[in-house]
């Protein structure tokens, strides 16, 4: 028996052991170093360093939850950026908040996590953000996925998430307020502009995802509903970058115009491979919805030149809003950088959230969700697109429609914008016929899906 | 919904309705694309897995590296594409060097350890570039040089084509290919590295310099890659998570092939590249894709050392 | 120590310090929930869960040598199993249409649910499929897999291969699977009638874990663990002695993946969705650095480092949003200066690695002996105490 040596060799004599733990002592305090470099003052050497949690104070304390690494931090960090940007305002009484300075005198701490593009780690982590850190409600997500991870723990707890994204529509949940578009206020007005400027063959193209089918299917129906003719509708794997065969199914399809629900970095990769297959825009132009100054910018200006995308929000906005929103941003993170419709809405629905908390302080009642909730349906909020409002029934927002066509310059040209607010439906009427979502008041959190079985007429915005 | 009818849901739409000859040559044509990707990121894998048995899955991050050194030589020199891509090599080969002395050369004879390692070095690479250069897409131009396309055929019913640019990486792949080749048996060095992947205690006692012919190996395996991004720079955009992307695909494609001669990788990109182009041409591409991997392990299943192989001692 | 009756002592060691160890951690762990908030147990929870996976993984990898990134679609198999069942018991009044199809299927357009969903509303048959299909998922690559000359790194790379096409065969059947969203918006987990609470599932969950470390641990001291570990340090050398070492894997590999599945069972429940992101090729890695992190060929170990590296994970977060590449730079030092993982670190005093020391070489019928020796109280207590004394002269 003592002559058969263990099969896993453990352990081992005491020096060796020393060893170990002197290293193990040494690779913590390396670790320990690391965090220190990186830690909350050195964060990255741009001007974008902002203070990762803060936790001191009797402050309010709201959640910031944006990918910073990962796949999806191409798109989040800029939203987490507009969000620090509202916040510093809100604090300081600068920008549209000049006059007040927070709360009624009372800070936002922001409790600012990462869950690197991972949608278990949203889960997780918006999990930490209410019942460790408890806050009081909760800024983020980008993707349809992320947010349908963190629906759970929302509705099971009771607290409200700001959803600053255009998205596919279908939900109805007292839990979330959609800062982004609804499907009527993306896709109905830009089908007809196609169909009209363009001609009546179009090419569907998306990620390979829930929004951009969602998205395809309710814009193909409108298509139809609009005289047009559906040539192609293709899906590629979410992230690709190669697009060749699509591209060559574009080729023999000869529709008019595509269009495009492809998202990430995605966007620059078909926009480049298009044009390097020799389709401009004059042959066949791209209408895009999830196409912003963004991702333009991160293909160089002349591959989006002369096509166009359908968004609420545009840097080119003449508004005097706008121009200081813009201006500000750019001081705080540096000359380079663009805005678009997606961290507008992340900047807006930041004030939509502080108005509604200042509503609460005002009347004397506490920060609950319930109170918040209530504060914050109907909120109105002089946006840098325009006049923008919390539709107090189903908790999404007026949002202006606009249609631009890209320059060289990597601005667009704003070639078709509503005169005020279009007023939010969740549910693509093509699809679902005379389906809304009317929370009570006050919500007590039932079903609010209603079917009315009517045409919904478009309403606007009436200040 | 019966059982052959979700069998056929496999094929997600009805493929097209008549195959289009035309349409169908200049798939395959265009596929000639893809196999020139999936050829110059797969090089790199083959030396270092092939020659070296490293399992590197930090492979996607030498490939990142090597578009962020364009990235930068484009916007601080304002050098051309075409330029940069020596010192996309350089770059990549000197990091690479320095990776292997301080972490892949205390893991030599376990592979699977590389694998733990290197996949630690890909999340520290990848995370160190994001902390210089910030998650934003960075833009980089295509050569000024290389526009436009090349008609083989065009009527009425269609066009044959393809983008010059296309057609230059492939032939930066097959040069790269070429080169690979000449060095590994037509110069000394090659002769040593090969005689260290056949039998690295004979090298070894026959005088051979291991250590540095493992150096020298696994960062020119590192600049293969980096050469690769920056000639992959322009179709996309550049972010530190992009080399995730090929990772897979390498080494489907250097394990289809075999890595024992460095045909077995021109083999395995050409079988993958054009067999993911036909299909997703008739389906689309996700089935492609399913259809391309299941393939892939059936291969292994019965030619587990590639389709090109030599004997060897263990 | 060489006579008859020395023999018979040394044969039958008993591991108090074991169980002992492992007594004093499931007592903690048992307490753990009412000392901590909701959202910790929430974590340890799932943390527990990541470790039976890790666990699972580290019968295949560090008692057999099979490296795989499969575990991950393995989990995600029975999590979705489970989901279904969740899904479809939804009551009327939560589900957003009211019909008894879930919102994914109504948005992708189907019209009635699919023959081979359906039978997931029963909780027999949906346990059932949380264990058998990646069961048998497994059983199926492991009869393709080892019946050849497949091995080594090849196999690791056909795990790869696997996991990315089901990553993308499931986020292309949106209809089926929910997509990218997964299946989300599920209903409470219900056992005869009752509303399971969190921390009735915590406990289910603590209860599973330790099973399967039991059973882990009962395997791999078996002649049969013994089998599995000479197939790691010498395939060839254990099958010129009459082992079929094909099956011993196929065996080994399907139990893990049944293991696997279960973990993804009761992740459902807890977490209240599953997604492609635990099919990915990322997750596969993080349940393999568990493996590596915690050492290889230790049960203990695959549950601490997926305990530790969470609660790293989300402490450093507060510190820094950077916090993946700390995780990287852990991973770097445990692979180059401790290749036996942090339970190398673990004094020896507490039994929970030097398993290798219990081993029960002279028995030839592989299970049984282990059966009757768990019989024989009188025998292992007999036996206990004169290890004891002898340990003291030491």
């Amino acid at each position: 028996m003592k002559s058969r040596q263990p099969l896993i060799i453990l352990g081992g004599m005491s020096r060796r052991r020393f060893i170990k733990y002197g290293s193990l002592a040494l690779g913590t305090s390396v670790v320990a170093a690391c965090s220190n470099n990186t830690g909350p003052t050195g964060e990255s050497p741009a001007p974008n360093a902002s203070p990762v949690a803060t936790t001191s104070g009797d402050g309010i304390k709201v959640g910031v939850m944006y990918s910073t690494t990962g796949s999806i931090a191409i798109v989040e960090k800029s939203l987490q950026d507009a969000t620090f940007l509202a916040v510093e305002q809100i604090n300081e009484g600068k920008g549209p908040w000049s006059g007040k300075q927070g709360i009624k005198g009372k800070k936002i701490d922001m409790v600012v996590v990462n869950p690197d593009s991972n949608w278990d780690l949203y889960n997780q982590m918006s999990k930490r953000l209410i019942d460790e850190d408890k806050v009081v409600c909760v800024l983020g997500c980008y993707t349809s996925a992320s947010r349908k991870s963190v629906l759970p723990v929302f509705e099971e707890k009771d607290k409200i998430l700001y959803y600053p994204v255009y998205y596919e529509g279908n939900e109805c949940s007292s839990n979330v307020f959609y800062t982004g578009a609804a499907p009527n206020q993306q896709i109905t007005d830009s089908i007809p502009f196609c169909v009209k400027n363009f001609g009546k063959k179009g090419f569907f193209l998306g990620s390979d995802y829930i929004y951009p089918k969602e998205s395809n299917r309710i814009a193909k129906a409108e298509l139809v509903k609009a005289g047009g003719e559906v040539v192609g509708d293709e899906y590629a794997a979410l992230g690709t970058t190669e697009f060749i065969t699509i591209i060559n199914k574009i080729k023999q399809a000869k529709p008019d115009f595509i269009l495009s629900n492809i998202v990430g970095d995605s966007i620059p990769a078909f926009y480049k491979q298009l044009k390097d297959a020799g389709i401009g825009p004059d042959d066949i132009t791209i209408m895009a919805y999830p196409t912003t100054e963004e991702e333009v910018l991160a293909m160089g200006p002349e591959f989006a030149q002369g096509h166009y995308t359908s968004f609420n929000y545009f840097q080119s906005v003449d508004t005097p809003e706008n121009k200081a929103f813009v201006e500000q941003f750019k001081a705080k993170f540096g000359q380079d950088r663009v805005t678009n419709g997606v961290m507008e809405a992340a900047y807006f629905q930041t004030f939509f959230m502080a108005q509604a908390m200042e509503k609460c302080v005002t009347e004397g009642k506490e920060l609950t969700t319930a109170n918040l909730r209530e504060a914050t349906r109907g909120q109105v909020f002089q946006a840098p697109q325009g006049t923008v409002k919390v539709d107090p029934d189903n908790y999404h927002t007026y949002l202006y429609s606009r249609i631009g066509k890209w320059k060289e310059d990597g601005q667009a040209e704003i070639v078709f914008s509503t005169k005020a607010a279009v007023r939010p439906i969740p549910w693509s009427q093509a699809l679902y016929k005379g389906r809304i979502c009317k929370h009570p008041t006050p919500d007590d959190r039932s079903n609010s899906i209603v079917e009315t079985k009517k045409d919904i007429p478009i309403e606007y915005l009436q200040v | 919904m019966d059982f052959f009818s979700s069998l056929m849901y496999l094929a997600a739409e009805p493929p097209a309705k008549t195959i289009d000859p035309i349409a169908m040559t200049s798939q395959m044509l265009n596929g000639i694309g893809i196999v020139g990707i999936l050829l110059l990121t797969g090089l790199g894998l083959a030396i270092t897995f092939g020659v070296m048995r490293i399992i590197n899955l930090a492979h996607g991050e030498f490939i990142m590296l090597g578009a962020y050194t364009t990235f930068l030589l484009q916007k601080h020199m304002k050098l051309d594409l075409l330029l940069t891509i020596p010192f996309a090599f350089i770059a990549t080969a000197i990091i690479g060097a320095i990776l292997e002395l301080t972490i892949i050369r205390r893991l030599y004879g376990r592979p699977l350890e590389t694998l733990l390692a290197t996949w630690g070095l890909s999340i520290v690479i990848q995370g160190v570039v994001k902390l210089i250069f910030t998650a934003q897409l960075k833009y980089v131009k295509a050569p000024a040089l290389i526009k436009g396309n090349w008609t083989l055929f065009e009527n009425s019913s269609g066009t044959i084509q393809i983008s010059f640019y296309r057609l230059f990486i492939i032939g930066v792949a097959l040069a790269l290919l070429g080169l690979t080749g000449y060095l590994l048996y037509m110069t000394p060095l090659g002769r040593q590295i090969r005689a260290v992947t056949q039998n690295r205690d004979m090298a070894k006692c026959l005088g051979v310099n291991t250590s540095l012919v493992d150096m020298f190996t696994f960062a020119y395996g590192c600049g293969l890659a980096g050469v690769a991004g920056a000639v992959i720079s322009p179709l996309k955009s550049v972010a530190p998570p992009m080399g995730q992307d090929y990772l897979v695909d390498a080494w489907m494609t250097v394990v289809t092939g075999g890595v024992d001669k460095l045909i077995g990788v021109l083999a395995g990109s050409f079988i993958i590249g054009q067999s993911s182009a036909v299909l997703a041409y008739l389906l689309n591409d996700p089935t492609a894709r399913v259809i391309v991997l299941a393939a892939v392990i059936i291969l292994i299943r019965y030619r587990p050392e590639g389709l090109f192989t030599v004997q060897k001692r263990g | 120590m060489e006579d008859a009756l020395g023999r018979a002592r040394v044969q039958t060691v008993i591991p108090m310090k074991l169980l002992i160890t492992s007594g004093a951690i499931f007592l903690i762990l048992a307490i753990f929930p009412l000392v901590a908030g909701p959202f910790q147990t929430n974590l340890m929870a799932k943390l527990l869960l990541f470790g039976v996976l890790g666990i699972s993984l580290d019968l295949v990898w560090g008692f057999t040598g099979i490296l795989s990134f499969a575990h991950g679609v393995f989990f995600t198999l029975g999590g979705y199993a489970m989901a279904y069942y969740l899904k479809l018991n939804l009551s009327a009044a939560a589900n957003t249409y009211g019909v008894a199809l879930p919102d994914f299927m109504v948005w992708n357009g189907l019209k009635e649910l699919p023959w081979f969903i359906a039978p997931l509303k029963f909780f027999p048959l949906a346990a059932l499929a949380m264990v058998l299909v990646p069961a048998g998922f497994a059983y199926i690559i492991g009869w393709f897999i080892f019946r050849s000359k497949v091995s080594g790194v090849y196999i690791t790379i056909i795990t790869l291969a696997i996991s990315s096409a089901l990553t993308t065969f499931f986020i292309s059947q949106q209809a089926y699977t929910g997509g990218t969203n997964g299946i989300t918006d599920v209903a409470k987990l219900q056992l005869f009638g009752t509303v399971i609470p969190p921390l009735g599932i915590y406990y289910i969950i603590l209860m599973f874990a330790t099973f399967v470390m039991a059973m882990g641990w009962w395997l791999t001291q078996s002649n049969f663990g013994l089998i599995l570990r000479s197939i790691k340090e010498n395939e060839k050398r254990i099958s010129f002695l009459g082992y079929d070492v094909a099956s011993f894997k196929i065996f080994v590999w399907t139990l893990s993946a049944g293991i696997a599945g279960i973990a993804g069972g009761l992740f459902v429940p807890l977490n209240k969705f599953i997604s492609p992101v635990y099919l990915a090729v990322a997750f596969g890695t993080q349940v393999v650095i568990w493996v590596a992190v915690g050492g290889r060929g230790t049960l203990f170990g695959p549950v601490l480092a997926a305990i530790l590296l969470g609660q790293v994970q989300n402490s450093v977060d507060r510190i820094t949003q950077d916090w993946q590449l700390i995780v990287g730079v852990i991973l770097l030092i445990v692979v180059l200066f401790f290749p036996n993982g942090l339970m190398g670190l673990v004094p020896k005093q507490f039994g929970l690695t030097n398993t290798s020391s219990l081993f029960i070489p002279r028995s030839t019928s592989s299970a049984g002996y282990v059966r009757t020796e768990m019989l024989d109280w009188v025998g292992f207590i007999r036996r206990s105490l004169s290890k004891l004394s002898r340990n003291r002269r030491r």
